[in-house]
């Protein structure tokens, strides 16, 4: 357990060394900031004021240190739009990332397992066909799209829920909704083979010849044991729900970080962009690590296998 | 139980009944198989030919003919089948040049990744050791890294451009090759056709290319259809957030969302592409389903 745990966490260091590194390189590769910052015609003295105080005159491995001893100290900068320290705007607006984000994942729990739990009772019935090739539509759509479609239908058309923004929590479903369907097909699919694969061994038999009901067996006997999968890919797929509210989040103009990033983008406010897009490194790096040791430490087989 | 009872006894009759009378007449499951090639080679052709066979040019802007809805509409128009766009484009047209890009651009992706990935997990697989450690660190690396969120900030600090989309989609998607083509070459490396190869003097590149990796063409093959739908759904999303191909070229992602900006007045400029967009993307996966079934019997169920 220990040799795995520190080389899966020196793994994910490095892995966040590489996406700062990616960020700090591709920040100084998009052009000279002063020319986002001033004016075109400001003088070369104000120019050569600014990239000192920014630091950009210093060698570039000079700059490297300074960026990431000061992102080691919890500093990613000043937003050069809002003026202020660019961690604190981004945890200011994370929180509403994180509702979304959170509603997403139960709504989508609520909506794979049972169906999946269905599918793999009635296989071959024409629910598990339609639950499956509801789960694919999702599935196969671009999430921006599935966005879009839904919206066109209950915003534009139907005109029942609100198109964008927030507020009532009317405003909550249709992100909650385009979020939840684009990834509940996978863990749908999970569930249901997982169920049919322990429907299928022979302690179900067992239980079922000893005369026991049926929801007993389904819950007590296969659902616990089907479980496991379950759980480690419901870590993966809230990880994939966090990194789809970027899209989500622009589509119904909701005021979360993944809308942030991309108006910071747009605005060239890069410390605003380096600040989340470290976070969301962070979140992302760490939540696998989380979802490994997981996986290890339901499953005791794993840790006879490395 | 009674339940099973009576499913058996009425094997054969209703449902089970008419699904064999289908399989008399017409054969439907060559159709199912059949139907995603018809598709993709539309579009295929499409793509192609797309100046040939598109009715407008799809650049030009024809101002006193925007928004014109699409011909089964009450209003609808009869030069622009699929309507036109809030700069009075044919969408008809901007859709069939768009199939060049999405399908282009993944073909040339695919093929980067897929030959750049499979030679190093080729390579990795067959010498082990060191060249393997390496070779698979840094693909657990890259494989860690959020995808979508590193393409973003690539493709908005470089500026948008079909290069840059194109290398960031390449970079991020050979490790998913690497490690499948390694794992494939590990359960290869010791087979008997290769101890053969071996003894009677084979080099080891020559068993690696000539004798390992013509048993792994089918998974590459397989392996690349599923990967196609990625690529068209990165590039896509990419573009619908303005950060993807630059606006002359037309892609199906950007149409949607100038579409969604002029929604109330103009439903079919967000919705046509949109569709089409998912008709591909399910066509594929489907295509790569029955590709695995035909060309992989060991992969089956997986």
């Amino acid at each position: 357990m220990g040799a795995f745990f520190i080389g899966r966490l020196a793994q994910t260091f490095v892995a966040l060394l590489v996406i700062a590194t990616v960020v700090f390189v591709l920040i100084r590769v998009a052009g000279d900031p002063t020319d986002a910052l001033l004016p075109l015609d400001a003088p070369l003295e104000d120019r050569e004021r600014l990239r000192s105080q920014l630091g950009m005159d210093k060698p570039l491995y000079h700059q490297y240190y300074i960026f990431l001893s000061d992102i080691a100290r919890g500093d990613f900068g000043v937003s050069t739009r809002q003026r202020r320290p660019a961690l604190k705007s981004v945890l200011e607006i994370f929180p509403n990332t994180l509702k979304l984000a959170g509603l997403s994942m139960v709504a989508l729990l609520l909506i794979a397992v049972p169906t999946g739990i269905y599918s793999a009772l009635h296989r071959g019935s024409v629910s598990d066909w339609l639950f499956r090739f509801i789960a694919l539509l999702g599935n196969s759509f671009p999430s921006f799209w599935l966005g879009v479609v839904l919206m066109l239908f209950f915003a534009v058309w139907l005109q029942w829920l609100p198109p964008g923004g927030t507020g009532t929590p009317l405003h909550y479903v249709l992100p909650v909704l385009t979020l939840s369907w684009y990834l509940a097909g996978g863990l749908m699919r999970l569930v249901r083979s997982s169920m049919l694969e322990v429907l299928g061994k022979d302690y179900i038999r067992t239980a079922n010849a000893k005369g026991l009901s049926q929801p007993t067996v389904t819950w007590r006997h296969a659902f616990r044991n089907a479980l496991l999968p379950i759980v480690t890919y419901a870590g993966v797929i809230f990880l994939r729900i966090i990194a789809g509210t970027v899209i989500v989040e622009t589509v119904f103009a909701w005021p979360g970080i993944g809308r942030a990033v991309i108006t910071s983008i747009n605005w060239r406010d890069y410390p605003m962009v380096q600040t989340i897009v470290i976070l969301l490194g962070a979140i992302f790096l760490f939540g696998n690590l989380l979802v490994d040791m997981a996986y290890y430490y339901i499953d005791p087989r794993l840790r006879h296998v490395k | 139980m009674l339940k099973e009872r009576t499913k058996n006894a009425l094997k054969g009759y209703g449902m089970e009944y008419f699904k064999r009378f289908l399989k008399k007449t017409y054969n439907i499951r060559k159709f199912l198989d059949l139907w995603p090639v018809i598709i993709i080679g539309a579009f295929v052709l499409a793509a192609i030919f797309a100046g040939i066979i598109s009715p407008h040019d799809p650049a030009k802007n024809e101002l006193s003919d925007m928004f014109l809805a699409p011909i089964w509409s009450e209003d609808g128009s009869s030069t622009y089948i699929l309507g036109t766009d809030h700069l009075g484009r044919d969408i008809l047209s901007r859709i069939i040049h768009g199939a060049r890009i999405s399908l282009g651009l993944a073909l040339i992706t695919i093929l980067i990744s897929a030959s750049f990935g499979s030679f190093l997990g080729l390579l990795a697989g067959f010498r082990g050791g060191l060249t393997e450690t390496i070779i698979m660190r840094l693909v657990d690396i890259i494989l860690a890294l959020p995808v979508f969120l590193i393409a973003i900030v690539v493709a908005a600090t470089l500026g948008p451009s079909l290069g840059n989309v194109m290398g960031i989609i390449a970079l991020l998607l050979w490790p998913y090759f690497a490690r499948q083509l390694r794992g494939e070459t590990l359960g290869l490396r010791h087979a008997q056709f290769v101890e053969a190869a071996a003894s009677i003097g084979a080099s080891n590149t020559r068993i690696m290319f000539r004798h390992i990796l013509p048993n792994l063409l089918p998974s590459i093959i397989i392996f690349s259809t599923l990967q196609v739908n990625l690529v068209i759904v990165i590039e896509a999303s990419l573009s619908f957030l303005g950060i993807g191909i630059p606006p002359p070229a037309s892609s199906w992602g950007r149409m949607v969302s100038d579409g969604l900006n002029n929604v109330y007045i103009a439903w079919w400029a967000a919705a046509i592409p949109g569709i089409v967009i998912s008709i591909v993307v399910l066509s594929i996966a489907f295509l790569g389903d029955t590709l695995r079934d035909r060309l992989d019997p060991v992969l089956r169920g997986r």
